[in-house]
């Protein structure tokens, strides 16, 4: 049985039909990121000042990874017109290089950027124990600047038993290099290139620490904020790529054969959607 | 005015037209599909899409830029952000999504969102309460 | 068919798709947000003095946020309309049947209220949470939202007013709901306009005064309306005997329902039962009492029907939906009397026989090969016999 108005439009909307249903999902997600980001606006803003962590990303590879993200939203449009147009190989390699950006873009998330920070380890030090570790922390260097002081010592975690054992009473933390030198003026701007922790160890004594977790969703709100929205997009772009290989694979392309505007339809919507994640 | 609506239509409905014009059995006859390429020459805008593609990637680097700009106030510089992100989406939403070739009816669903998510992100602007900082917030 | 004469249930199912649409995703990141907080120990909603950062309290109550969160706007717009439903479904019908002259006037104003009900419902969900430490810029703005979404609310109720003028109206079962609706439903509004203001809220909130408030607003629109829709499926001539039995259900319920929340409204300030702030950890229920065991099924069980009291337990109309449906008679073709084409049975038979040819889908309706929908065009144009 065929389903009616996949290509030709409805007299009442002027449109196929799966055009209007996408645009309307479209909106609901608009709506979901929408809530998310203002989630992270409102976290942001309201923050105490000082404690919002900055220069913990790693700014080139996710501008890399952005790129290649942007990449594969041109590919996938050069696909379509490649169906439109009725040229089945050019759409194949673009289809191709469609799913490569994206299986790469994830590829790059969940093994690179993800781990890094997943290898990081961060102390906060309570507020009664912050002259003790002045050397590293420099607060009143930024006191004199007129910023904010800092409160979190990160690092390399040298003794990663010391998270589980409660026999061990400190932290062996190979620090960034921040807080080697923290009294630099150099060092209260993050840096472009990603700079990894040096070999200088700190002993932390873990009665000083209030919290000490590695850089996952539960360290911070900043990194709640930063793994439940890339991790969302993650999923999306996850779906996306499953979706396009389908339509790669000769089970979802055959329709080429018997209707190639059907065919062209389809990927115009799936793109609809992952062209803006 | 309805009850003589009503009564007359079930009354000329099921007596004269079921009656006298039996349900024709025949299976409806779906539209049939165009198979030629469609009118609107697509091969025209791919140089489009390749020139928007570069200014999608020249605008990655400007908010790279940007966020090492310190505008003033956190709330400026997350505004500066969120209008590069704003203007980036409505590029890639109007050309590559094609939205500018939609009917009104699209534009019609996605104006209340617009409408909604810029309300609900001012919303938040509005909520931020000015405490004395170090890093000046409002 | 034009968009003016759909019956009015229509139109409010229309907003609610559109409500459910843009509102319920802002509802889903609440939800994600609150799935990595029990899953990955993010700190979203907990209080800040769990978690350092100083990150802003989303609120207090993780559940009320829930429903109301900063990110889950609109979502009480959804209660508000799935109420109007049930109310317009049972109630359009109740009021058409006494036809009023003037109806046109009538349901535009009732649809352009609807439909900036439902656009307005998006900006006032932070009336559900003045309590949560917001400043005073962001109270202002739903204060006034509030305050403005009133106005469509009384225009609604109003027309529903207005269009049992002229009507002669048979105190029928079904119509005693329907009337009883409106007052009651008068009441439930008037009790909301303290709450809309941040200042007067601060003595109501987590009282009693709140629930009597929203059962006003809620089971005359839901509950009243359920049962006089069902009744009104039922034909009148199966009808007569329990009459007089069902009609002192219907005052039971009213009565029943002032009972309940009157004097919640009146003896305003009685705090509710809250449940102790336990901070949740694995292990515990939603709760915060320790996981649910098996043993906890039968106790559960009894605590739904205390907790929901008068719906579950047997009561008249239980008896009679029992009754209802287990009896049967033959009725003639318009048994309700009806003047609307939803109800005329003969025309659903006719429909119902044309739809039924192979090939015939839902949507076939939008096109010129629907005879059914056609047969309408046609006698519209016809003109009436």
């Amino acid at each position: 049985m065929e389903i009616p108005y996949t290509v030709t439009a409805r007299p009442d909307t002027g449109l196929w039909n799966a055009k209007v249903g996408i645009w309307l999902f479209l909106a609901s997600e608009v709506m979901l990121f929408g809530g998310l980001f203002s989630a992270y606006i409102f976290l942001r803003l309201d923050a105490e000042p000082g404690v919002w962590p900055h220069g913990l990303l790693n700014v080139p590879v996710g501008t890399m990874n952005t790129a290649i993200l942007i990449a594969s939203s041109v590919t996938v449009v050069l696909a379509w017109a490649s169906l439109k147009m009725r040229r089945f190989n050019a759409y194949w390699w673009y289809m191709l290089a469609t799913i490569s950006c994206g299986v790469i873009f994830l590829f790059v998330k969940l093994y690179f950027e993800w781990p890094q920070k997943f290898d990081h380890f961060g102390a906060y030090i309570k507020p009664s124990a912050l002259e003790k570790y002045e050397p590293y922390l420099g607060n009143k260097h930024l006191l004199s600047e007129g910023l904010a002081p800092r409160v979190e010592i990160t690092g390399h975690l040298h003794n990663h038993e010391a998270l589980h054992d409660p026999n061990i009473k400190e932290y062996e933390i190979g620090l960034d290099p921040i807080y080697t030198d923290p009294t630099n003026p150099k060092m209260d701007r993050p840096h472009f290139l990603y700079v990894p922790p040096t070999d200088k160890i700190a002993k932390i004594d873990k009665a000083d620490v209030e919290r000490a977790t590695m850089f996952v969703p539960s360290h911070s709100t900043y990194f709640a904020t930063y793994f439940t929205i890339t991790g969302l997009h993650g999923l999306h772009v996850l779906g996306g790529v499953i979706v396009f290989i389908y339509f790669w694979l000769p089970v979802g392309s055959k329709l080429y054969r018997q209707n190639p505007e059907h065919l062209a339809n389809r990927v115009e919507v799936a793109r609809v959607v992952l062209a803006l994640c | 005015m309805l009850i003589s609506f009503g009564s007359s239509f079930s009354h000329s409905f099921t007596c004269s037209k079921a009656m006298n014009n039996p349900p024709s059995t025949e299976p409806i006859e779906q539209e049939t599909e165009h198979y030629a390429p469609q009118s609107h020459d697509v091969s025209k805008h791919v140089r489009g899409y390749l020139m928007v593609g570069a200014t999608l990637l020249i605008f990655t680097a400007l908010t790279v830029f940007l966020s090492y700009v310190n505008f003033g106030t956190q709330k400026a510089n997350i505004a500066v952000a969120m209008v590069v992100a704003t203007f980036k989406a409505g590029l890639v939403a109007y050309i590559f999504m094609h939205l500018s070739a939609e009917k009104k009816l699209i534009y019609r669903i996605l104006i209340f969102t617009a409408i909604f998510v810029l309300g609900l992100f001012w919303l938040t602007y509005l909520a931020c309460n000015a405490i004395r900082s170090f890093t000046n917030v409002a | 068919m034009t968009w003016m004469r759909l019956p009015f249930f229509v139109w409010a199912q229309f907003v609610t798709a559109f409500l459910l649409l843009l509102a319920f995703p802002p509802l889903e990141s609440a939800i994600v947000m609150q799935l990595m907080d029990r899953v990955a120990g993010t700190s979203f909603f907990l209080p800040s003095g769990l978690v350092v950062n100083g990150a802003q309290v989303h609120d207090q109550r993780r559940r009320q946020s829930l429903c109301s969160g900063n990110t889950s706007s609109g979502s009480s717009g959804i209660r508000k309309f799935t109420c109007s439903f049930c109310r317009a479904w049972a109630l359009s019908r109740k009021l058409s049947r006494t036809t009023p002259a003037n109806r046109s006037g009538v349901t535009k104003s009732l649809v352009l209220a609807a439909l900036v009900l439902g656009f307005l419902s998006f900006i006032v969900w932070a009336h559900h949470m003045w309590l949560t430490g917001m400043g005073t810029i962001v109270s202002a703005f739903f204060q006034t939202t509030t305050m403005i979404i009133s106005i469509p609310s009384v225009i609604i109720l109003s027309a529903f007013f207005i269009s049992l003028w002229g009507g002669s109206i048979r105190f029928t079962v079904p119509m005693l709901f329907a009337t009883a609706f409106l007052p009651m439903f008068g009441i439930g509004g008037l009790t909301g306009i303290p709450l809309a203001f941040n200042s007067a809220d601060l003595y109501l909130h987590d009282t009693y005064y709140v629930i009597a408030h929203f059962h006003y607003i809620v089971a005359p629109g839901t509950i009243f309306a359920v049962f006089a829709g069902d009744l009104l499926l039922v034909p009148e001539s199966n009808r007569a005997q329990d009459e007089r039995f069902l009609g002192q259900g219907a005052f039971l319920a009213v009565a029943h329902l002032h009972e309940r929340h009157l004097p919640a409204n009146v003896f305003a300030g009685h705090a509710r039962d809250a449940p102790p702030l336990v901070r949740w950890r694995p292990g515990l229920d939603a709760g915060g009492r320790e996981s649910v065991g098996l043993e906890r099924i039968p106790l559960e069980f009894a605590d739904f029907h205390r907790r929901l009291g008068h719906g579950t337990r047997p009561n008249p109309f239980h008896h009679q939906l029992f009754l209802e449906h287990s009896k049967r008679k033959k009725v003639d073709d318009n048994p309700w009397e009806a003047t609307t084409l939803e109800m005329d049975r003969a025309v659903a038979a006719a429909a119902w026989e044309l739809c039924r040819r192979p090939g015939c889908l839902p949507w076939t309706v939008t096109s010129t090969a629907c005879p059914v929908v056609k047969g309408f065009h046609d006698a519209d144009r016809a003109g009436p016999a």
